[in-house]
């Protein structure tokens, strides 16, 4: 919400087509995330915000188009540079269940990548895989478990404290609680925002229901067949939809949230 | 509490956990013929292909060694090529695997046509070929038999990668920034163990078979060395097929009863390791 | 279509000047084949001038350049022991072997697609697990062996067939007389495809009951017989079409081992004495052609498959997941 802030990404005339341009599955696409914030992108699915998701972590590299974090285009940095930089974004996966290694205790999953990247010394890595545990709700025992063991909302939590433990600065969300059960998908919604607040995070929040985007995000990006179509503060967005698609998707909520209720009332 | 419930499925296969335990009877006795066989198996002990008698527990041979003691000696031949050849062809597939499936790309398909090269071929044709140029002997065979063996094992790895690959645990490793390195070999191949371990006991079986087939052509182990595949050599002489059983029988029994353990006890591997079944 | 047929045949070629580099490399590593034919009465000095004339002397490249270019021009060379074009060798060899290969297979098949399908629909009954424990019995009995017994039961015992050849001596030729001699080959080289093709044809045919069509089928109350055979008919051939492929490699290779036991006249036994003597042109001829085969069979294994499933892709375009 903080204006004044520089962009911690600033992504611009984003494109990543597939065979051979004839799939546009992220068409022109250009947006900023502020220090702190949570940008919300919603739209149904095929309709490329996943894309964006793995271009931005550079799981796929974009045709066309540039990523900027802290106003450095990644994909041109030199090795060593790369290396240190790619702790700072981490992705929380739609799928909780193929997440977590099926061979990996949970301990050794978060304690790997720490290990590798020298975050914390190996006396302490115990003291802080602990600590993670704890700061996403789940018990110490956790540790020397198989992920068998663990329902899709608690894999989710162990997915979080595996991004956590990289003491990330972005953290992206692809869709992190559509696989989960109603019940479990609030429970996991306010873990993530109040780590969000705690660590002054920054978020990109990926979904394709209004309602969940907007509980979590400040502002929100509408996206609709590979493009933006929309973007506005996440209130103003309800008061007052510009596009067609936009309005489709509030007036697809159930009306059992209060406050949506009362906003579309108005 | 995973390993108590794989070896209750994996003793479920009621052939299987017998072939373990047969497999485990045999390789004892192979590995300790040295104390167990009655006679220097190459030396010359009795008579002239004389029959079965209480000291020939299993007869002699054309020229007067004890069966029973060749015997063993040749089952520590036929295991010890069955498992080393294994372990070679194995790790050559599996390395190559995990670079095609894991990399992509052009050295995916250099990898794949070249493993479409060895296929292609009649596989005993490239062991006849190699075996007549090099000297023949226990390790030329092992060593062929390993590098000849592998591209089934290349593929099998490499179709399972590709899966893998896409698993998001893998993907969180990329993200985490880990080595290639690491996504392979603590990600991805421990992902695959089972399937290697079900595809490595037929290739047991195949190259135990193989061994016995080309030293049986006389193109593998050279007498006087002992292996069950040149000990059935003889009975291609019709006087010893008809008359001096004792000589071919036994060998004969031993590669099928040998081969025919390890595929039950893959077999019984498959059904363990199956999620599907309870 | 047409363009995928061309693709896969330019890969094809590729894989097989790959193939004959390996073995001329192979081969050019043994030594030389004239070492086979030293002899007391043959002077050093004529050795020499015989490889000189065989160009056994120059370089393995150039030797190799040589070798291709005359294939080039549809020649396969001389054999260095008989003297005999290889191409006309091939050529009076090949028949027996492939009646013995497709005889084989055909045997294979006959047994192996039914029992498959009869396991698969008892599975995890008695009757299932003796099928399956038997096709172990025939993968893991060595041929060798399963041919000496069968020499020694049906030759030596009873006397009712040939212990080896392919025709009698001095006998007319006759078809009765040709399947006599058949027989125990082809038992011996079918058991051995057998076993693995019966699991094969098992895994498959489970896959196929599985499917939704089929319960679909079963819950509108068409007879189990009906729904197996007619509905699950396409699929099974293609589980049969890939089977056949598989073996093809191994038919050859089992052919050579069943061939030397019954000294049945094909490629096989021929091969085995090119290999002894270092018969180079000879070896050659036979590496080639059987790449060609395998190769090919490959090719139509696949074309056969999008003909009879038409929702096979030929040319997978690949869309990751958006």
């Amino acid at each position: 919400m903080n204006e004044i802030n520089s962009p911690i990404l600033a992504v611009s005339g984003l494109k990543k087509y597939y065979n051979n341009s004839s799939i546009r599955a992220v068409d022109d696409v250009s947006f900023t995330i502020n220090q702190g914030e949570t940008l919300g992108l919603v739209g149904e699915s095929g309709c490329g915000k996943s894309t964006i998701a793995k271009l931005i972590v550079q799981l796929e590299k974009p045709s066309e188009g540039k990523i900027l974090f802290h106003n450095q285009d990644l994909s041109t940095l030199n090795k060593e540079d790369k290396h240190k930089n790619k702790t700072k974004i981490q992705m929380i996966f739609q799928d909780p269940y193929s997440s977590l290694n099926p061979r990996k205790t949970i301990g050794d999953a978060i304690k790997d990548p720490m290990l590798y990247h020298q975050i914390c010394e190996k006396e302490e890595v115990h003291k802080e895989i602990l600590r993670l545990l704890d700061l996403v709700g789940l018990p110490a025992n956790s540790m020397d478990r198989y992920p068998k063991d663990f329902s899709g909302g608690q894999r989710q939590r162990i997915g979080i404290a595996r991004a956590l433990s990289l003491k990330p600065e972005l953290l992206i969300c692809d869709e992190p609680v559509s696989a989960l059960d109603v019940s479990i998908q609030a429970q996991i919604l306010n873990l993530l925002k109040t780590i969000q607040k705690e660590l002054s995070l920054s978020m990109l929040f990926i979904g394709h229901g209004l309602s969940v985007v907007h509980y979590i995000s400040d502002r929100i990006a509408v996206m609709y067949q590979g493009k933006i179509v929309e973007e506005a503060d996440s209130i103003a967005l309800f008061t007052n939809p510009g596009h067609d698609y936009t309005k489709t998707l509030i007036s697809s909520i159930p009306i059992l949230d209060p406050t949506l209720r009362n906003i579309r009332k108005a | 509490m995973e390993q108590t419930s794989f070896i209750r499925r994996f003793s479920r296969h009621k052939l299987g956990t017998l072939s373990f335990f047969i497999l485990c009877i045999i390789s004892f006795a192979a590995i300790f013929a040295p104390v167990l066989a009655p006679f220097d198996p190459n030396e010359i002990v009795g008579g002239f292909g004389k029959a079965p008698t209480s000291e020939f527990l299993l007869g002699t041979d054309q020229v007067g060694r004890d069966v029973l003691s060749r015997l063993l000696y040749g089952t520590r031949i036929s295991l010890m090529v069955g498992f080393l050849a294994t372990i070679i062809s194995s790790a050559v597939g599996i390395f190559l695997g995990l670079l095609a499936g894991y990399f992509g790309g052009p050295l995916d398909m250099v990898i794949m046509r070249f493993t479409d090269m060895v296929m292609s071929f009649p596989y005993i044709l490239l062991v006849l070929v190699a075996a007549a140029i090099f000297q023949p002997g226990l390790w030329t065979m092992i060593l062929i038999l390993g590098f000849v063996d592998w591209p089934q094992m290349a593929r099998l790895v490499r179709g399972n990668v590709l899966s893998i690959r896409e698993k998001n645990y893998v993907k969180a490793s990329k993200v985490a920034g880990m080595s290639h390195a690491y996504i392979l070999f603590s990600e991805i191949l421990p992902n695959t163990v089972a399937p290697i371990l079900i595809y490595g006991t037929s290739v047991v079986a195949i190259s135990m078979l193989d061994e016995a087939a080309l030293s049986f052509l006389g193109m593998g182990i050279k007498p006087p060395q002992a292996s069950l595949g040149n000990m059935l050599n003889g009975a291609q002489s019709l006087s010893i097929l008809t008359s001096k059983p004792w000589l071919w029988l036994p060998p004969g029994l031993m590669i099928l009863l040998l081969v025919m353990s390890v595929n039950f006890i893959g077999d019984a591997l498959r059904d363990a390791f199956d999620p599907n079944q309870s | 279509m047409l363009k995928y047929i061309g693709k896969r045949l330019v890969i094809a070629l590729i894989v097989l000047i790959g193939i004959t580099i390996i073995d001329f490399t192979i081969m050019t590593l043994a030594g030389s084949p004239l070492e086979m034919i030293q002899s007391a009465r043959v002077s050093k000095e004529a050795l020499e001038v015989k490889e000189a004339a065989l160009g056994l002397d120059d370089p393995v490249a150039l030797q190799y350049l040589r070798w291709l270019a005359e294939i080039g021009k549809g020649n396969l060379g001389i054999s260095i022991k008989s003297q005999q074009p290889v191409a006309k060798m091939l050529g009076s060899y090949l028949g027996p072997t492939l009646l013995l290969m497709g005889t084989s297979l055909l045997f294979s098949l006959i047994i192996a697609v039914p029992a498959g399908i009869y396991s698969a629909i008892h599975q995890n009954t008695k009757r299932d697990y003796v099928v399956v424990s038997t096709s172990f019995l025939g993968s893991s009995i060595p041929a060798f062996f399963l041919g000496l017994i069968l020499i020694y039961l049906f030759s030596i015992k009873t006397g009712w067939l040939p212990s080896s050849g392919m025709r009698t001596l001095g006998m007319e030729k006759s078809t009765v007389d040709l399947v006599k001699h058949l027989i125990m080959p082809v038992l011996v080289l079918g058991t051995s495809i057998a076993g693995s093709t019966i699991r094969y044809i098992r895994s498959a045919m489970l896959e196929i009951l599985k499917q939704d069509y089929i319960r679909t089928a079963k819950a509108k109350g068409i007879g189990r017989f009906l729904v197996i055979y007619k509905h699950g008919f396409r699929n099974a051939l293609l589980s049969v079409v890939t089977v056949v492929g598989m073996q093809i490699p191994l038919l050859f290779g089992g052919a050579i081992i069943v061939e030397q036991i019954f000294s049945w006249p094909g490629l096989g036994l021929m091969t085995m004495s090119a290999i002894l003597n270092r018969d180079y042109p000879v070896i050659m001829g036979v590496c080639l052609l059987t790449a060609v085969v395998v190769l090919l069979s490959n090719i139509i294994t696949d074309l056969v498959y999008a003909l009879v499933d038409p929702t096979i892709q030929l040319d997978k375009a690949t869309v990751e997941n958006l």
